[in-house]
Formats: structure tokens, sequence, C-alpha cells
């Protein structure tokens, strides 16, 4: 499997850790940072552009974060010529259908709801990675061959 | 259970019926419809969203007759009402420019249609469960 860099805004340590653990099983090499709040995710982002690091291939984005919603955070990203490519896949607890609408309007690239089970989770961000690392072409990449 | 609308916007009938079958076989109900051009799929859209029954998802390929897949994409992004609808970018072009470019017009994903039946049924069903178990559509009525 091609080597992984994510980028996840979140603010709930716990979140991160589970995250960072699933991922991890089934990506050993990922290389995964966080940010605890908007204003972080995007001053990282930022920062790989400065220092001319290569940007996330995919940004995992919660939508009640402090100092800076993950709205905005995502309009930001979505708005930005050399950072709007990168995938950003919202992970929220929030199944209000104001917030998914507006996500997508705002050109979330998918919209998935946290599940509160732990192993429900560890599903979910299996299949996360089945999907988007495995199946999806992300930009900025070589041609994949067809994993499955 | 309320069937997932797809429209499916392909020109290659071996496709078409790989793509189908392996939808048809999925534990979600679908209803699928199909348009073979660029043109149709437009015309489609804009009658489903007359008739507020857009689809659920939109399979949409690059290379197709009328009106090529990035005039597709560009039409579904750009219009108030359909601009919600994700669309699953599904291709035999592997080229960064050609995925760039969906990613840079507002696709969802981008997929490079496996060569191999077998492979090409896997990746459909990948797309099924992602988009109708793991992540919640923008139609969503919950």
């Amino acid at each position: 499997m091609q080597e992984l860099s994510l980028l996840h805004i979140e603010d709930n340590a716990g979140d991160i850790l589970l995250t960072r653990e699933a991922l991890e099983e089934i990506c050993p090499d990922v290389k995964f940072h966080t940010a605890a709040n908007g204003i972080e995710g995007i001053d990282f982002l930022k920062n790989c552009l400065v220092h001319q690091h290569s940007l996330p291939q995919i940004i995992l984005l919660d939508i009640n974060l402090p100092k800076m919603s993950g709205f905005d955070v995502l309009y930001w990203v979505k708005s930005h010529p050399q950072i709007k490519n990168t995938p950003v896949i919202i992970l929220s607890t929030s199944s209000n259908p104001k917030d998914i609408q507006k996500a997508y309007d705002l050109h979330a690239n998918a919209f998935i709801i946290k599940p509160l089970e732990i192993i429900e989770f560890q599903n979910t961000i299996e299949s996360f990675i089945q999907f988007w690392v495995r199946t999806v072409q992300l930009p900025g990449k070589k041609q994949k061959p067809n994993e499955s | 259970m309320e069937k997932m609308q797809i429209l499916l916007v392909e020109d290659n009938p071996g496709d078409i019926f790989l793509t189908r079958e392996a939808l048809e076989e999925s534990k979600i109900p679908c209803a699928i419809d199909v348009v073979e051009d660029g043109e149709s799929a437009i015309s489609y859209l804009k009658n489903a969203e007359l008739q507020q029954n857009l689809p659920d998802l939109v399979f949409l390929d690059i290379n197709l007759p009328r009106k090529n897949g990035f005039e597709v994409l560009k039409y579904i992004k750009q219009a108030k009402e359909t601009c919600k609808v994700p669309v699953v970018m599904l291709s035999t072009s592997s080229s960064p420019k050609d995925i760039a470019k969906c990613y840079e017009r507002h696709a969802n994903c981008y997929i490079t249609k496996p060569t191999d039946v077998e492979k090409y049924q896997q990746t459909i069903g990948t797309i099924e469960k992602f988009w109708f178990q793991i992540a919640t559509l923008p139609s969503s009525k919950d």
C-alpha cells in the first residue's frame, strides 16, 4: 500500500487516539499529523507550503472546534489555490441535516458521522482507509495499481 | 428501506452491465438510471431538479460523447441545487492531469476503473459500502 499522510483536525483527545490507533493498525507507515483547533490546522497547512513540505493527502476534519469552526477551515481549504484539491472528509458527531448539507455545499468530499461505540468507530476508520487509500486516486499521486 | 437513486453516466455497455450487476448485488437497495452521453446527463439532472428528485449519487465517466465528463461535472458542481450531489468519477484514465482536473472541479472522489472484471465488481462494492454505509449523503433524511 502507498504511504499515507493525513492531517486530523480534532479537539477531542480520545477521538484522536482512536483514529490514530485504527489508522496505524491498517497503515503502519501512516504520517499522522494532528491539530487541536481550526487555526492550528490552517497554520499546519500554511507551514507545509512555506517550508515546501508535502501537503497531507487527506484531511479529516471535525466541525465543532475551538477558535475556528470546521466549516471555516473547510471554506479556507477549498478556496486556497494550492490546497483546494486535497480531499476533506468531515468526521463529526453531528447528524444534523443542516450541518451535512452545509458541509457538502462547501465542497467537503464526504461526511461521516462518528460512531459512538469503539468497535464501530474502528470499523468506520477501516472502511474509510479501504475506500480513500486503497480505492480512490488521490490528487498529486502517481498512478496507483488497481488494488482491491 | 428507501431505494438509493444512482445516476450512472457511462457509454460503455460492458461497464454499464458490470456496474449495474455489482450494485444490484449490494445490501442496500438501489435504483439505477443510465444515460450514455454528457448532454443527456445534464438534461436528466435538469429534469430531476424540476421534479425535486435528484439522484443520491452520480457515477461519472470522463470520455463521453456529446459533452465530456468534465463538462458534466462542472454543470453539477456549479448549479445551486445539484452542487451537493456527490459525484464519483469512474474512468479508465489514470492521468494525474485528469485526476487533478476532476478534484479542481469538486469531484467528490476519483476512481480508475480496474480492467479485471472481478476487481471492477469489488471496486463498485467498495464504493457502495463507503457511500451508502459509512458516509452520510446530503440527501440523508436523518
